[in-house]
């Protein structure tokens, strides 16, 4: 091969670097510094106390106060392979460039994601769901190409009446809430419907289409999503779960195939089980467990723990109420074969977001992405490792500029 | 040191189910699917059908269980 190893790592971190900038919803809506690396502080300060009234000799002033808080730049996307170098030489294509280009776009994944969930995970930032909407307080908002509009409407009138009247804002949806806007758009007016009807809403990252209510709306697969599975009686053999395109086979015996989870002396014991292998140890799904009467699974498929891996998926148990929860920065189908027929899942929900362009602050530095091939002992090929350093907050000031929906 | 009381035996909670055809099996998924949703399934099936188990109840069966073994 002619290409040296320098001259392959620059040209794959460039790469790469196209790849999750290219792809990056977070680059897009996020207040994006690729510079600072260490410790940020907070740039958004208050606004000040105002004075109005009679003209007089004196005046009053207020004392200046600054928010403490601030942000390590400290969080690391990497992902790293053995390529074989049979793998490697056999391939008509450039593998190891290849593979650079996929990692940074399993990084750009895995970023949106975690700047997707932090509107949902940060205290202060006012979450709608349906009882906002004159619904079950607590549980999602169900949309449809009918009502898609009152739920943009109602996030914009939260964020108005927060005084995050400034800004140009924004909103990120799943293909769920796009196709909703979609119909809505189809059926409604005549020269917007007449445009959708003719193009659609493109699913990259760029606005679909149109502004909705003045909003820039987004369509991204990397919000935070949930689904609720109930499982209060213990499965039969064979019986199957199935979620992100990953099956777990529940079975009295274990086979030695990818995915099973052995059916335990009770359902909570089962269900523990299920969850422990779901989380797996570095990643979901990669550890086994020998079997015994309340315990045994085996670990998934690279491919199918690969693909859990970048969901970010987070399973948890819950014996009281007989109840599995994934969480995942990323949009999942589920589906399932169990007996029972009160055990099922139910409506995967998740939360769109809506706010003012920078409201979330994200530190991407380019200096923080890396690349190496490593010739590890005993393995035939290179082990390949990229990282890229991130981190991203919503600031003090900046919580009543984003709201999120819960919706399903 | 005395034995432990045993517990009263949890009444079991796997109904003896019938097999369903395939449309009762639907419908009954699509129901158990809507409660899930409107967050109701737990009240409604778990445990056997007792719903979420009152946790205060429960524990203070259980420190009789602890004080009299101590």
């Amino acid at each position: 091969m002619a290409t040296t190893q320098a001259a392959r790592k620059k040209f794959t971190i460039a790469k790469a670097q196209e790849n999750l900038y290219a792809i990056n919803l977070a680059n897009v809506i996020a207040e994006v510094d690729t510079k600072k690396m260490g410790t940020v502080y907070n740039p958004y300060t208050s606004k000040p106390a105002v004075s109005a009234g009679a003209v007089s000799s004196t005046h009053q002033t207020t004392n200046y106060t600054a928010d403490a808080d601030s942000l390590q730049v400290n969080m690391r996307a990497d992902a790293s392979e053995q390529v074989n170098s049979y793998d490697w030489k056999s391939v008509d294509f450039e593998l190891l460039k290849d593979r650079g280009e996929n990692m940074g776009k399993g990084i750009s994944q895995v970023i949106d994601g975690f700047v997707l969930n932090l509107p949902v995970v940060t205290a202060g930032v006012n979450q709608l769901d349906d009882g906002d909407f004159g619904g079950t307080p607590g549980n999602p908002k169900t949309t449809s190409n009918t009502n898609i509009d009152d739920v943009v409407n109602l996030a914009l009138t939260e964020l108005h009446v927060g005084d995050a009247v400034e800004a140009k804002k924004f909103m990120v949806v799943s293909p769920y809430e796009a196709n909703d806007l979609r119909g809505f758009m189809q059926n409604t007016g005549s020269l917007l419907a007449d445009d959708v009807i003719r193009n659609g809403i493109t699913s990259k990252v760029s606005r679909i289409g149109t502004t909705f209510s003045g909003v820039d709306v987004f369509m991204s697969n990397n919000l935070t999503h949930v689904a609720v599975l109930g499982l209060a009686t213990n499965p039969t053999d064979t019986d199957t779960i199935t979620f992100a395109g990953v099956t777990y086979t529940f079975v009295a015996t274990l086979t030695g195939a990818a995915g099973e989870v052995h059916i335990a002396s009770t359902v909570d014991i089962t269900r523990a089980n299920l969850a422990e292998a779901i989380n797996g140890t570095s990643f979901p799904g990669d550890t086994a467990e020998v079997e015994a009467t309340d315990t045994g699974y085996s670990a998934l498929s690279e491919e199918n723990r690969a693909t859990l891996s970048r969901l970010k998926i987070v399973a948890a148990n819950d014996n009281s109420a007989n109840t599995l929860t994934l969480t995942a920065k990323g949009t999942f189908n589920v589906s399932e074969a169990l007996t029972n027929g009160s055990d099922t899942w139910g409506t995967v929900y998740r939360y769109c977001v809506l706010g003012d362009y920078g409201s979330i602050n994200l530190y991407l530095p380019t200096q923080g992405m890396d690349y190496t091939e490593t010739k590890v002992g005993g393995k035939p090929g290179k082990e390949l490792y990229m990282e890229q350093f991130f981190n991203a907050t919503i600031w003090t000031r900046m919580k009543g500029r984003i709201v999120t929906i819960k919706t399903n | 040191m005395a034995p432990a009381p045993k517990k009263p035996s949890a009444p079991k909670s796997e109904k003896k189910s019938k097999v369903l055809t395939p449309a009762e099996l639907k419908k009954q998924k699509l129901e158990a699917k809507a409660a899930l949703d409107d967050g109701t399934w737990s009240d409604k099936f778990a445990n056997g059908g007792k719903g979420v188990v009152e946790s205060d109840e429960d524990e203070s069966e259980e420190e009789e269980d602890e004080e009299e073994t101590a």
